[in-house]
């Protein structure tokens, strides 16, 4: 199988700070550092505010990818990570513990897809999605899921998969842009590896 | 689609219900127009309502593993060839049975990659309400590209004060049994089953295979259906395109039919403008309530039962319904037989997803 892609653009943002291929930045260590990139993109997008933090992230990473090269199609989405909707869950949760505050507006952020929901609407994307849980961030899993995701919505011309793991806060975020042309870097499991690890690129 | 396609064979089911001990049993009942839903209060929440419990002892792994292990048994299938692979489709999985914050959709695919000593880890596809019929596009689009040669997918979620807390804050529950598309409709029941479908590249005694599908985001707003129905339109489209089949020939649709009127009213709109206004429909949240995760998965054996059997259901379990919706659907009124060859199935969920899969005899 060859899906024929190439990397266009990617982005990670953790604890410390975000890069992408035109930038890197440090975030100052709190919980408001989602404020900073928003700030850095010059964005306007009063949404952001009512979002949980795992869907704050995951519409900030790829924003952090358009500011590199913008979609010219709407994209399929492929949306992973690890722990679902944890900090929503718990936040719901502990109102529901101390019988109090349940809000629909908490509680429809319990799943993971919202996410998918955020993104699509922010950008008016009607997009083919797929959103799963996995164990780790593995490029060896996500290359393979990816081919198949691609033969299947062979009709799309661009791609955007997003890990965005979030738990107390704390981001995980890999997200790259996928291209049948005009790609940069080459689509494999070697290249995933390096970018996702932060080895040798900036 | 630009792939060779190999054929998706729906190759067999089974259910875990509180009506019934199997998959056969269920059928019967269903024909009888038993339901699984049963008055509740939760004076804690405030809340009174109808759901479907399962009220079992075992575990969720449990459960799982029985089910499983049941089904593998039955069909002489090989659980650890690396040609197989279970897709489990849930939202919130084990959170009822795991403490406070303890929430972990990973923990039911350790435990039966150990358990069973599976090649590869079960999948987790977790889509909101859509997760179903979507793990089931996934599954079958596997098989026609050559991924696997069977698959399991199995849905489940449960039915706790976590989602029925929440179902509530957004007035959402019905104080009765759910009257889907009616013009009185009050919202959801919500239900608990487990159900396993199998699906193989191999073709069965009675040839029903898997005939397209799409899934299209709203992208119109995280909690409330597009009021045109835009994402569920442009998801039978697609399914529609990339199946081998013509509108004219579905016989028989399965909808969502949450019985909300934001939901009903949503796909009529979109049934409407695929122009499938005069094709038979209905949904089973009256048998089943909304099983959430696991909801793409039982409606969709029903369908299939349904197509095996040439059976429509009908949509209600009330002597009386009166149906007032945007467009005139054709609700199924009562239970019929009738020769089937095409079925629908359509799901929507939060996200502003949707997903329709198509089910068609050989």
């Amino acid at each position: 199988m060859n899906a024929n892609l190439n990397i266009r653009s990617w982005c990670k943002i953790d604890a410390d700070g975000f890069q992408s291929p035109s930038t890197s930045q440090s975030f100052s260590a709190d919980t408001k550092s989602w404020k900073q990139l928003y700030k850095w993109l010059g964005l306007n997008y009063s949404k952001i505010f009512k979002m949980d933090s795992l869907c704050k992230w995951s519409f900030l990473a790829v924003e952090l990818l358009k500011k590199t090269h913008d979609f010219k199609t709407c994209p399929g989405i492929y949306f992973a990570n690890h722990s679902s909707s944890y900090d929503a869950d718990a936040a719901h949760l502990n109102a529901l513990h101390h019988k109090e505050g349940i809000s629909p507006a908490v509680f429809v952020y319990t799943l993971p897809n919202i996410a998918i929901g955020e993104i699509a609407i922010a950008n008016q994307w009607h997009a083919s999605s797929q959103c799963e849980i996995f164990p780790l961030m593995d490029p060896r899993y996500f290359f393979e899921e990816l081919q198949y995701f691609i033969q299947a919505n062979g009709n799309l011309k661009e791609f955007i998969f997003i890990w965005c793991e979030v738990k107390n806060v704390q981001p995980d975020v890999f997200a790259f842009h996928l291209v049948r042309e005009g790609g940069v870097m080459p689509f494999n499991v070697e290249q995933l590896v390096k970018l996702y690890q932060g080895s040798d690129e900036k | 689609m630009d792939y060779p396609k190999l054929k998706a064979y729906y190759a067999g089911a089974e259910v875990i219900t509180n009506i019934s001990s199997n998959l056969d049993d269920l059928w019967s009942q269903l024909l009888a127009g038993k339901s699984c839903l049963k008055p509740y209060e939760n004076k804690a929440l405030g809340i009174s309502t109808f759901v479907n419990a399962l009220e079992l002892k075992e575990s969720l792994n449990d459960l799982l593993a029985l089910l499983l292990e049941s089904y593998a048994q039955k069909h002489g299938l090989d659980l650890q060839s690396k040609r197989l692979r279970i897709y489990l489709s849930t939202t919130k999985g084990n959170i009822k049975e795991s403490g406070e914050y303890a929430l972990s959709l990973n923990d039911q695919s350790e435990y039966l990659q150990e358990k069973f000593d599976l090649t590869h880890f079960p999948k987790v596809i977790s889509h909101a309400c859509i997760s179903g019929t979507l793990a089931i596009k996934e599954a079958a689009e596997a098989i026609e590209m050559g991924r696997y040669d069977e698959v399991l997918v199995i849905g489940y979620d449960p039915l706790c004060d976590f989602v029925l807390s929440g179902f509530q804050s957004f007035m959402a529950l019905a104080p009765e049994l759910c009257k889907p598309f009616d013009k009185n409709r009050s919202g959801i029941n919500i239900g608990e089953v487990l159900a396993l479908v199998h699906w193989s590249k191999n073709p069965q005694r009675t040839p029903i295979f898997y005939n397209g599908g799409a899934a299209v985001n709203d992208a119109n707003h995280i909690s409330g259906p597009s009021r045109n129905g835009e994402g569920l339109f442009q998801s039978i489209e697609g399914a529609l395109n990339n199946g081998n089949i013509e509108r004219k020939d579905l016989d028989y649709i399965s909808a969502h039919g949450t019985a909300t009127l934001f939901n009903d009213n949503m796909e009529a709109h979109a049934f409407h403008r695929a122009g499938l206004d005069h094709v038979p429909v209905n949904s089973l949240k009256a048998y089943f309530g909304h099983t959430l995760g696991a909801a793409g998965v039982i409606e969709s054996i029903i369908s299939l039962k349904c197509l095996e059997e040439n059976q429509l259901l009908a949509n209600s379990l009330y002597e009386e319904q009166v149906y007032d919706l945007p467009f005139g659907l054709n609700v199924i009124e009562s239970n019929k037989n009738q020769e089937l060859n095409h079925v629908l199935k359509c799901s929507s969920g939060f996200g502003g997803c949707n997903a329709a899969i198509i089910f068609s005899k050989e």
